[in-house]
């Protein structure tokens, strides 16, 4: 940040207003730095109960996928095969879920792919209705 | 910044080269006014300084948060997949009480991580004027990834924790204790409940390849502690 | 800028996903610079403003000016009873009739409502009469109904989060299977042109595709979630594998199926209010929306370079409507356009066909403007007689019209 100094100048109105530059400009400084400190804490707690559930949210879908993969493989039927294949997308789209950066846009539209794909998935295995309202409430859909 | 008040009243002199009284007078005003200055300039810079951080820190919590939650949640799916197995299975049965009851408990793990990550929220720090407290924080935290970096998990877990909660000081007592015994209490550690789902696995003859996945989530637990 | 205290908290609270994004974490902040330059930009930021408000205010007074003002001058003085009423049916009295739809062949109608009841009509003799009535396979209102290609089956969509399908057996319908899936109130269903694909939506923001097999078993191909609101209509092309959606968040999508899945593919903005009904016409080159902005819209396909569809609007029906418009419906035999209003009217459009494709005209042939006692929900043109149309409305009543055009 550059301030002006207060130099001898010639016009007496210049230096005042060059002194009260300064002081402003240093208030604002010191200030600055402050709200720095603030902005930073409060903003990583905000985000670290943002990032928990939606972690927890994509984390859920992934041990439920992955364990379903597992409980299918024996069988080969037609049908398995294509709830293997949903499952398999479930997978590919928590790999497109990067927390990293919780401001890309990416994020936000992978999640909404994911959710999507989820519910598909749930009603492929006929998973019954009341396990799905449960999930709903595990995971506070209140994004 | 009283200091910066100081030398404007010296460097007024220079300014205002006049006779003594009218000098002391003018001196004072220009100092309240200059006072006044620092004050507003102060106000706006917090403002500012604010406004360019929180999406940092934002940025940077949601990270730390989101590592807190992995290895429960898959947790969770994989009992809650469980649950639906046994249950379409034999839809003529209620689903094996052991299941529920651990799908039960890790829930209630989680929503013990999330109430703690919440409980830290709701209590910002006291005061505008612990300044030097929370910039020793501050500090602290920023060199945190380096005191990492060397792989260690036991004291880089405490490290975190005391950063996170350096507002709460009853916050510290967290979860992540580690297992005790298998009784299930409040604030049971993620390892027994991990363990407790592998001898449930086994006992219900799942694939081999599913209880490979939830011996990995003990890992996943220990790297989210790196934090 | 906000300078309570707490502030921050207030602006983040809200999530950092989906509809509510505090518009600060989309965007990098801004650093307001120190001192002078700092005073600098608040008076830019004033002097921004003034000038948006202004450029907002000539916006205003260009979208006040009427148009289509010919129009108006042309049904007023050629319009004579073009439309008669064929009969008035109390099909869910005491109750709202909430849609109609035309089996294939044309011979049958089934309506839907409030009642939880959905009824067949058929004509016996002059007059149509209630063949069935299809109770019991809903919990609640039953929003929407719609026959497969081949009218053996009928799909109904209900407000209790389940679409039922029922069979057709000799003259009676028996219950096949419920479709879940649906958090909340499903408000259409609709088959494709196949006859092997089916898909719903809902208040859940959610379009579903099912896949039926040979043995009558549904399976979810796709959950698309591109709406952020409540998904009022689905309708299919009369030609192609693509469906159309219509929703409260004022867009129309387009869907194509893509490796396995269906993706939005286009998304038709410009209605400023709920869109209630889609209908293509009879090539599905057009689509014809109708929306609670008073206002029906003709949307045409254009070639794209990027293989992504194209749709623009090339027309926009306003100063007809009095109030919401529910319905619109496109006759496949004789391309007229038929609109249900929430101002108990019921209106039928021509177009002219010497006016260049890129800026179709359309104009008001008829109107009845006390169809119904209140709102109109539904109109539908015979699939094969031409220029009957039935609707229907909250007054829990079904009328049959007959539209004759005197030229």
């Amino acid at each position: 940040m550059e301030m002006p100094g207060v130099h001898p100048a010639d016009d007496l109105f210049d230096s005042i207003i060059l002194a009260d530059e300064k002081f402003r400009g240093e208030g604002y400084q010191e200030g600055f730095e402050k709200g720095t400190r603030r902005g930073l804490q409060d903003g990583r707690r905000h985000g670290a109960s943002h990032g928990a559930k939606l972690s927890s949210e994509i984390s859920f879908y992934y041990g439920f996928a992955v364990t379903w993969k597992c409980l299918l493989q024996q069988s080969t039927d037609d049908k398995s095969r294509k709830r293997v294949k949903a499952l398999d997308a479930v997978l590919a789209l928590i790999q497109n879920c990067n927390l990293d950066d919780p401001q890309s846009e990416k994020l936000q539209d992978e999640t909404e792919k994911l959710r999507a794909k989820f519910r598909q998935v749930c009603s492929m295995l006929n998973i019954p209705t009341d396990f799905r309202d449960y999930i709903k409430v595990a995971e506070g859909t209140s994004f | 910044m009283m200091s910066w008040v100081k030398s404007a009243s010296l460097n007024s002199e220079d300014v205002f080269d006049e006779n003594a009284d009218e000098l002391h007078l003018q001196s004072k005003e220009w100092t309240s006014n200059m006072k006044k200055r620092v004050m507003d300039g102060y106000v706006d810079g917090v403002d500012a300084g604010e406004e360019a951080s929180l999406q940092v820190g934002f940025n940077l919590g949601f990270k730390e948060g989101a590592a807190q939650t992995v290895a429960v949640g898959r947790l969770r799916g994989i009992l809650g997949a469980v649950w639906c197995w046994c249950q379409i299975q034999h839809p003529e049965r209620p689903v094996p009480t052991p299941v529920t009851d651990l799908l039960q408990r890790v829930t209630e793990h989680e929503t013990q991580i999330m109430e703690d990550i919440r409980k830290a929220l709701e209590n910002p720090p006291p005061s505008v004027s612990d300044v030097s407290e929370s910039m020793d924080a501050l500090d602290v935290e920023q060199e945190d990834p380096s005191l990492c970096r060397d792989g260690g998990s036991g004291p880089c877990c405490n490290k975190r924790d005391e950063n996170m909660d350096v507002d709460n000081p009853h916050q510290n007592q967290k979860i992540r204790s580690g297992s005790t015994s298998c009784s299930s209490s409040p604030g049971e550690g993620l390892h027994l409940l991990l363990q407790c789902c592998m001898d449930l696995a086994s006992e219900l003859g799942l694939p081999q390849e599913l209880m490979d996945h939830i011996h990995e989530l003990g890992n996943i637990d220990r790297m989210s502690s790196m934090f | 800028m906000d300078k309570a205290p707490g502030r921050a908290d207030t602006r983040l609270r809200s999530g950092c996903l989906g509809s509510e994004v505090p518009a600060l974490l989309l965007r990098p902040p801004e650093t307001a610079g120190p001192g002078g330059a700092y005073i600098a930009d608040r008076m830019a930021n004033f002097l921004l403003k003034c000038l948006n408000l202004w450029l907002t205010e000539i916006e205003k007074s260009v979208e006040s000016t009427p148009d289509r003002q010919r129009s108006h001058v042309c049904w007023s003085s050629a319009m004579k009873e073009a439309i008669s009423l064929v009969q008035k049916l109390s099909a869910h009295p005491d109750s709202r009739c909430w849609f109609v739809s035309w089996s294939p062949s044309g011979a049958l109608l089934a309506s839907c409502g409030g009642d939880k009841a959905i009824r067949i009509w058929g004509q016996e003799g002059d007059s149509w009469v209630c063949k069935n009535v299809l109770q019991d396979g809903h919990q609640r209102t039953v929003r929407k109904v719609a026959w497969s290609p081949c009218g053996n089956y009928l799909a109904s969509a209900s407000f209790d989060a389940t679409t039922c399908i029922w069979k057709k057996k000799n003259d009676d319908f028996e219950s096949l299977t419920v479709l879940e899936g649906h958090e909340n109130e499903v408000k259409c269903v609709a088959w494709a042109p196949s006859g092997t694909l089916l898909a719903t939506c809902s208040r859940d923001k959610s379009v579903w595709v099912w896949e039926v097999d040979e043995e009558d078993e549904y399976e979810c191909v796709t959950v698309v979630n591109s709406h952020t609101q409540d998904v009022k209509h689905v309708v299919w092309h009369p030609t192609q594998e693509l469906l159309a959606s219509a929703s409260y968040d004022n867009n129309i999508c387009i869907y194509k199926e893509e490796d396995d899945d269906w993706e939005c593919r286009a998304t038709l903005q410009g209605h400023t209010s709920t869109v209630w009904s889609l209908c293509f016409d009879v090539t599905g080159q057009r689509l014809a929306s109708c929306s609670d902005d008073r206002t029906v819209k003709i949307w045409k396909e254009y070639p794209s370079e990027s293989g992504d569809l194209s749709w623009k609007c090339v027309c926009t029906l306003s100063g007809y409507h009095g109030r919401t418009v529910y319905d619109i419906a496109w006759c496949r035999l004789t391309g007229a356009l038929a609109t249900a209003c929430g101002d108990d009217a019921i209106r039928v459009f021509r177009e002219d066909l010497a006016a260049h494709a890129d800026e179709p005209v359309f104009s008001l042939a008829a109107q009845v403007k006390k169809a119904h006692c209140q709102d109109v929900n539904c109109v539908a043109w015979n699939p094969k007689e031409a220029g009957l149309l039935a609707s229907c409305s909250d007054d829990g009543d079904i009328a049959i019209w007959r539209f004759q055009e005197e030229d």
